[in-house]
């Protein structure tokens, strides 16, 4: 009780740190953004943290902290000839490599453009989004820009050269990319495959004799627990009605009209397979590869 | 998974960095302590005049010699509203001269109309000509949102349009909110821009759009941008949060712009590609009903996967079965 008079203070404190550490994110991030000829910053840049980011992009907020958001800092460049004319830049610190990529990936398209800026760039006509390291970067313009595409790749060259340069992901490499579909490689951070006890996972779609088949990946703590999630997958799969499923031990294949046929099991500490909505077939094929590319990683690493 | 390889600039702290630090933090207590005492002799209940927000706004009674959803098709977005309320009885079955009419698209982001992430400009300034000739006092357009305000005014082309057709365009100002106590089963006593519960009449005018949280956001998703505050609070509960919202704002007419459509990536979009042209405006009484036949016609979601569609069903706003209400498909 004698020491109540001190809650004052520690919250006092607690908020001093939480400035504090603002000001670290404001001096880090803020250090990518460009200097640009002919346009100029219209005000300070803003940054957003978990605690405030919904104003700035309601609930798609969550969406990015669902991949580990740490930090956005977002500037608004204005053209010195014409004010009306504006680019925003935003750099999402995402945490990790792994959360950059995921974020990008997950609003990806085989249908867009793509660029050689950073990791890999979308380009349209008003918009350009990369990754790069830990790092997500949108820049967005207004369609009253001459040229707005190449201007945008120029900042986004610009941020790119300011940010930790681009290192390979090994998880990319989890899933073979002899007959993937370019574009389609995604991770999932929550909720792969539908399941919460699976870990995140990456997912991509490949083309084989006309049909698409997704293939996927998680790698799991160790092997036991991906032989759990094979468990739990297979009495996933059961669990619909009239369900096909036949349990090999190692792996099991099933079939039922909402889910296609499924190929599933476990290599070390992935749980892999694929699935297929037109052909057993094809679903096993890719997903022994899958596995024959996990096991030479395994040999590897 | 993945570590991060970066290693940033670390900083030595100097005894001047600390001292100032120290002053800063001392300086800070003191604010802190004066703050609060100001803030404790200032602080006040909700006003209990705009309680009655509701309860002031007269829903359209149901009119069994008018649909009460229609569904155009053509290539003016004008043209679609000015057909879309002609089918569904005509200006004046909503507005009475001398009303304060609030239309509220949907201006959260920084987009250009292209990118389909806000509500089609040229529908906004039909339906501002439309309410004027129908001789309300006011016709406000305004909206909370998510990006600059001032940027996302301009760049969709609202503002524009909307202050060309004779209405007043009202960028959300922070000391214009007003608390509230919406008295719903998730939504207590929150902050509502203050047009919003002034008006006599109020039409909603959204965008039909992807959204990453809720699957879609269409009519009733349109009313989180009434409310200020720390929204992401209601994230946990986002259907009821919605019905909640529906069921305080009651609007006399539900626009859906779906001339543009945000398929994917919403809803903040940016990429043209995720765009789908379907040159269609969807417009009723029904706005349940409206959100359930967008949402089917081009994501083929039903309640199963939207739960704000059933608990706003349930509540009374509206029909879910969209197939069951009076409707009306025009092609111009």
């Amino acid at each position: 009780m004698k020491y109540r008079c001190l809650i004052p203070f520690l919250l006092i404190e607690l908020f001093a740190l939480s400035c504090t550490k603002k000001d670290e994110i404001t001096t880090r991030q803020t250090g990518f953004l460009p200097v640009m000829s002919g346009w100029q910053r219209s005000e300070a840049p803003k940054i957003y943290t978990h605690d405030n980011l919904f104003d700035y992009i309601d609930g798609n907020c969550e969406l990015y902290f669902s991949y580990g958001f740490e930090s956005l800092v977002s500037a608004t460049y204005q053209s010195e000839n014409n004010p009306n004319q504006t680019v925003t830049l935003d750099i999402y610190d995402m945490g990790t490599p792994l959360g950059a990529f995921g974020v990008y990936s997950s609003q990806a398209h085989p249908d867009y453009s793509f660029k050689p800026i950073g990791c890999e760039a979308i380009v349209s006509a008003q918009q350009i989004r990369f990754w790069q390291d830990r790092f997500e970067v949108e820049i967005n313009s207004g369609d009253s820009i001459a040229d707005a595409e190449k201007l945008l790749s120029e900042i986004a060259q610009r941020v790119s050269e300011k940010l930790p340069a681009c290192q390979p992901l090994a998880a990319m490499n989890w899933l073979p990319q002899q007959q993937q579909v370019p574009h389609t490689l995604k991770y999932v951070a929550e909720g792969f495959l539908g399941q919460d006890y699976l870990p995140g996972g990456l997912e991509a779609t490949y083309q084989i004799n006309g049909l698409e088949v997704r293939g996927f990946v998680a790698k799991c703590e160790n092997a036991d627990r991906a032989e759990f999630c094979l468990r739990k997958y297979t009495d996933a799969q059961r669990g619909f009605e009239g369900a096909e499923v036949r349990d090999k031990g190692s792996y099991f294949e099933s079939f039922h009209e909402y889910t296609g046929h499924v190929w599933a099991g476990c290599e070390g500490p992935w749980f892999f397979g694929a699935t297929s909505a037109a052909s057993a077939e094809d679903c096993r094929k890719i997903a022994e590869a899958i596995g024959r590319n996990l096991q030479m990683i395994k040999t590897v690493e | 998974m993945e570590g991060s390889t970066v290693s940033f600039e670390q900083r030595a702290i100097s005894r001047r960095d600390f001292i100032t630090n120290l002053l800063r933090l001392g300086g800070l207590s003191a604010a802190s302590v004066g703050m609060g005492a100001w803030l404790k002799s200032r602080s006040q209940r909700p006003q209990e005049q705009f309680i009655a927000g509701r309860a002031q706004r007269v829903a359209i009674p149901p009119d069994p010699n008018f649909p009460e959803m229609v569904v155009v098709y053509g290539r003016d977005p004008r043209q679609l509203i000015q057909r879309a309320v002609a089918e569904l009885g005509g200006i004046t079955r909503f507005i009475a001269p001398g009303e304060v009419v609030l239309i509220k698209p949907n201006i959260a982001w920084d987009r250009t109309p292209e990118q389909a992430a806000n509500t089609n400009p040229q529908a906004v300034g039909e339906m501002v000509r439309l309410c004027r000739s129908a001789g309300a006092k006011t016709v406000i357009v305004t909206d909370v949102s998510c990006n600059d305000p001032r940027r996302c005014f301009q760049r969709s082309g609202i503002a524009e349009e909307a202050s060309a057709a004779g209405a007043k365009v009202i960028l959300p100002e922070k000391q214009g909110f007003k608390e509230i106590d919406f008295q719903g089963k998730v939504l207590n006593v929150w902050p509502v821009f203050a047009p919003f519960l002034e008006a006599t009449k109020v039409i909603n005018m959204a965008a039909a759009k992807h959204h990453s949280l809720t699957g879609v956001t269409l009519g009733m998703k349109n009313w989180y941008g009434i409310i200020g505050g720390r929204r992401s609070q209601l994230h946990q509960q986002i259907n009821e949060s919605i019905v909640d919202l529906a069921d305080f704002m009651r609007p006399a007419l539900t626009i859906i712009d779906a001339y543009r459509v945000l398929i994917r990536n919403g809803p903040t979009g940016g990429n043209l590609a995720d765009v789908v042209m379907k040159n269609t405006i969807i417009a009723g009484t029904d706005p349940v009903a409206l959100d359930a036949y967008a949402a089917k016609t081009y994501w083929d979601l039903d309640y199963h996967r939207l739960p704000f569609l059933k608990l706003a069903h349930e509540r009374g706003l509206g029909n879910m079965h969209f197939s069951q209400v009076r409707s009306k498909v025009v092609e111009i």
